[in-house]
C-alpha cells in the first residue's frame, strides 16, 4: 500500500512535554505527487506531528526521512530549506510587511548573496531581487490576490491572511507543502477557492502535499490518503473510502461526529 | 541618500520602477539637495566652530546608524555599543601607531574586530531577549572597560594612544577642523548606502522577518541564528568604525569617551530620533550631541547659572524626558514628526 518511495517516511516518532505524551509511536508516510490528510480529533496530536517534521519540535524517539535521508534532529531553518514548506494553524505572518514582502521572505532560499554583496553591490542585488520577484508575482497572480499585494498583512481579513500564509509557502518552491488546517474559519466559497488552489497546484507541479483538516467533505474530496490520528497514537491509513469505513476511526470520532463527516461527504 | 521617503501620493504601475533605487524625481531632489548642503554648502559657510560640532554629530550619526541595525530593524538590543566603538577605535590606534599600519588597512581590521568582538555577546541573543540580552551586552561594557584601564602596556591607560596619521582628503588633511568634517561625512554617506542597501535585500528582510516572527523566519529557510548574529556584527563593526573616527577626529584614543553613557547616548538617538530608520538615527545623533551645548549656551543667555556638576544632571535629566516623551507621544521619533510636517505640507490647503 505504501509508495515505493515516499517523500515523507515517519517511524515510530514519540514526543512528550513533561509527563504528558502527545505522540507515541507513530508511523506514517506521504507519498509523492500525492495529497495526504492528516485528520483525528482536536488534540490528537496533528499539529505536534508537523512540528516534528518540520524541525520545529524534537522528538524523544522515532525517525523522520524527508526525501530519502534522515532529517531527525535537523533544525527548522535547514529543514525549510530541503524544500519543506508549511503553513500554520495559526498564522505566523509578518504583520507589518506588505503581502509582497511576505512572499519575498518565503523566496529567501532562493535568492542569492550575503549581506556584503546586498550592501555594496546594489545593481546585482536589485536584479537578483526582480528577477525573484517575477516568480512571486506569479504566486499572486495565482492565489488571486494583485489588489492586496502592496498591502500590509496585518490589515487584511482573516481569510485572505490564510492565503498570504499560503502564497509564503508555495514562494519556498517545494517538493513538499505541509498546510496545517489552511481552511479553518473560512466561509464555504473560501474553503471551495482554497481546495481548489491545492488541486491546481497538484496538477501543476510535482508537488506533494500534507493536509491536515477538520472538514471531512473537503479531506474526502481531494485527498489520495488519509491518516488518522486519535490521542497520539496512529489509527489508520488509507484511501479516503476505505477509511471512512474503518471502525477504529469512527471510534475516534464517536460515532456522531463521523456520521456527520460521511453525511457531508456524500451529499457533495 | 539619507532622506529616503517613500512617496505616497502615487502608484506604481510596474515593480521595476516599486524597487528602483533612488524611485522617484522627488526623492531624487531630496537626495542631491542633502549631498550639496552637507558636501558643498556647509564646507562653504561654516563656521570652524560649526565645523567641528557638526563632525561630533556625525560621528554619533555613524554609532546610532549601526545601533539602529540591531536594536530596530532587527529587533535586538544592545547596552554595549560604547565597548564596541572602543575595540574600533583601540585597534585601528594600535595599528596606526604601533604597526605603522595605513588607514586603509588599520580601518576595516578595526571594524571587523568589532564586529567579531561583539559576537561573543550576541551569542547571548540565541538564548536571551529583552532585559536580559541587555544586561548580557552590558558585560562588555564592563569587560572592556576593566581592559582598557588594567592592559595599560597595550592601551597606554589613562594617557591613551596619540599619534594618528593625517589622512590626505583632496586639499584637506585630517588634522584641520574641514578635513575631519569630510572624514566623518564621507564616512557616514556610505554607512547609510551600505545599510539602506541592506536593508532593502535579502539579508535586511530576513533580519526584520526574525524581528517579527521567528517562527514563521525558520519556516522560510532563514535561520534566526545567523541573522541575529549577522546584525551584531554589522551593527558593532559600524560602531567600530564609529570609534576609528573618535579617533582620528581627537587625534588621540582614550579610556574616558567609551563609558556606559555613551551606550545609553546612542540608545537615547535611535529612540529619539526614530527606530528602524536611518534619517531618524542621524536626526537622533543631531539632538542628542546638540542638546548639551543649547543647554551651555541658553540658560546663561536667559540669566541662569548651572555649575558643572548641576549641568551634567540636568543634561541626564533631559535625555529621559525627551526619550519618554517620543516614547509616548511620537514612537517613530524626529523622523516620524518630521514625515509629518512634510505630509501636511504636500496635502496642503487640504490638511485633513
Ligand atoms: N509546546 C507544547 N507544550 C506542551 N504541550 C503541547 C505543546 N504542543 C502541543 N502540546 C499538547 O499536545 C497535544 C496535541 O496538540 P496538537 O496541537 O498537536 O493537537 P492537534 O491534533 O493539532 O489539535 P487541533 O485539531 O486542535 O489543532 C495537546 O494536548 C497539546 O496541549
Ligand atoms: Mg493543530
Amino acid at each position: 500500500m505504501d509508495p515505493s518511495s515516499p517523500t515523507l517516511e515517519i517511524t515510530g516518532v514519540t514526543l512528550h512535554f513533561g509527563g504528558l505524551t502527545v505522540l507515541s509511536d507513530v508511523s506514517m508516510a506521504a507519498g509523492a505527487g500525492e495529497i495526504t490528510a492528516l485528520i483525528g480529533p482536536n488534540g490528537a496530536g496533528k499539529s505536534s506531528l508537523v512540528n516534528c517534521v518540520t524541525g520545529f519540535y524534537r522528538p524523544q524517539k522515532g525517525a523522520i526521512t524527508l526525501f530519502g535521508r534522515e532529517t531527525t534532529g535537523l533544525p527548522a531553518h535547514r529543514v525549510a530549506g530541503l524544500g519543506v514548506a508549511r503553513t500554520f494553524q495559526h498564522i505566523e505572518l509578518f504583520q507589518g510587511l506588505s503581502v509582497i514582502d511576505n512572499l519575498m521572505l518565503g523566496r529567501h532560499r532562493h535568492l542569492k548573496g550575503g549581506a556584503l554583496a546586498n550592501g555594496v553591490f546594489y545593481g546585482r542585488s536589485r536584479r537578483e531581487e526582480l528577477r525573484q520577484r517575477a516568480a512571486v508575482e506569479d504566486i499572486v497572480d495565482f492565489l488571486d490576490m494583485p489588489h492586496i499585494r502592496n498591502t500590509p498583512v496585518g490589515l487584511l481579513p482573516y481569510g485572505l491572511q490564510k492565503r498570504v500564509d499560503l502564497g509564503r509557502a508555495l514562494a519556498q518552491e517545494p517538493r513538499l507543502l505541509i498546510l496545517d488546517e489552511p481552511m479553518a474559519g473560512m466561509n464555504v466559497e473560501e474553503k471551495e477557492d482554497m481546495a481548489r488552489y491545492i488541486l491546481e497546484l497538484r496538477q501543476e507541479s510535482a508537488i506533494s502535499v500534507v493536509l491536515i483538516e477538520h472538514d471531512m467533505g473537503v479531506v474526502m474530496d481531494i485527498s489520495d490518503r488519509v491518516s488518522v490520528l486519535d490521542f497520539g497514537r496512529f489509527i489508520a491509513q488509507g484511501p479516503p473510502d476505505e477509511v471512512r469505513a474503518d471502525p477504529a476511526v469512527i471510534a475516534a470520532y464517536i460515532g456522531a461526529p463521523a456520521e456527520a463527516a460521511t453525511g457531508e461527504a456524500a451529499a457533495r | 541618500m539619507a532622506l529616503i521617503a517613500m512617496e505616497t501620493g502615487r502608484f506604481h504601475e510596474k515593480y521595476s520602477e516599486e524597487i528602483a533605487v533612488y524611485g522617484t524625481p522627488y526623492r531624487k531632489i531630496w537626495i542631491l539637495a542633502v549631498l550639496v548642503v552637507t558636501f558643498v554648502v556647509i564646507p562653504l559657510v561654516a563656521s570652524p566652530y560649526w565645523l567641528v560640532v557638526l563632525t561630533l554629530v556625525g560621528i554619533a550619526a555613524v554609532g546610532a546608524t549601526g545601533l539602529n541595525v540591531l536594536v530596530g530593524y532587527a529587533g535586538q538590543i544592545s547596552l554595549g555599543h560604547a565597548a564596541f566603538a572602543a575595540i574600533g577605535a583601540y585597534t585601528s590606534g594600535l595599528l596606526v601607531s604601533r604597526a605603522e599600519a595605513p588607514f586603509w588597512v588599520a580601518v576595516p581590521v578595526a571594524m571587523v574586530a568589532a564586529g567579531v568582538f561583539s559576537l561573543i555577546f550576541g551569542l547571548a541573543s540565541l538564548r536571551v531577549k529583552g532585559l536580559y540580552l541587555a544586561i548580557a551586552t552590558l558585560a562588555a561594557q564592563y569587560i572592556v572597560q576593566w581592559i582598557l584601564t588594567s592592559w595599560t602596556w597595550i592601551t597606554g591607560g589613562f594617557q591613551g594612544i596619540v599619534i594618528f596619521e593625517p589622512i590626505q582628503i583632496g586639499p584637506f588633511d585630517t588634522t584641520t577642523p574641514m578635513g575631519k568634517y569630510l572624514m566623518v561625512f564621507i564616512s557616514l554617506a556610505l554607512v547609510v548606502v551600505f545599510v539602506e542597501n541592506l536593508m532593502r535585500s535579502r539579508s535586511g528582510r530576513a533580519m526584520i522577518a526574525v524581528r517579527d516572527q521567528d517562527i514563521a523566519a525558520a519556516g522560510s529557510a532563514v535561520s534566526p541564528l545567523h541573522y541575529k548574529l549577522l546584525a551584531f556584527f554589522i551593527s558593532s563593526a559600524i560602531a567600530g568604525l564609529s570609534g576609528v573616527l573618535y579617533g582620528y577626529n581627537a587625534g588621540l584614543v582614550s579610556t574616558e569617551v567609551f563609558t556606559l553613557a555613551l551606550s545609553v547616548q546612542y540608545l537615547a538617538m535611535i529612540l529619539v530620533g526614530g527606530l528602524g530608520s536611518i534619517p531618524g538615527s542621524i536626526l537622533g545623533a543631531g539632538f542628542i550631541t546638540m542638546l548639551p551645548l543649547w543647554l551651555r549656551d541658553l540658560l546663561p543667555a536667559v540669566g541662569i547659572e548651572l555649575s558643572a556638576s548641576v549641568e551634567v544632571h540636568l543634561l541626564t535629566l533631559l535625555f529621559g524626558v525627551a526619550i519618554l516623551l517620543f516614547l509616548v507621544l511620537e514612537p517613530r521619533g524626529l523622523y516620524g514628526l518630521f514625515r509629518n510636517i512634510k505630509d501636511y505640507f504636500r496635502m496642503w490647503p487640504f490638511s485633513y
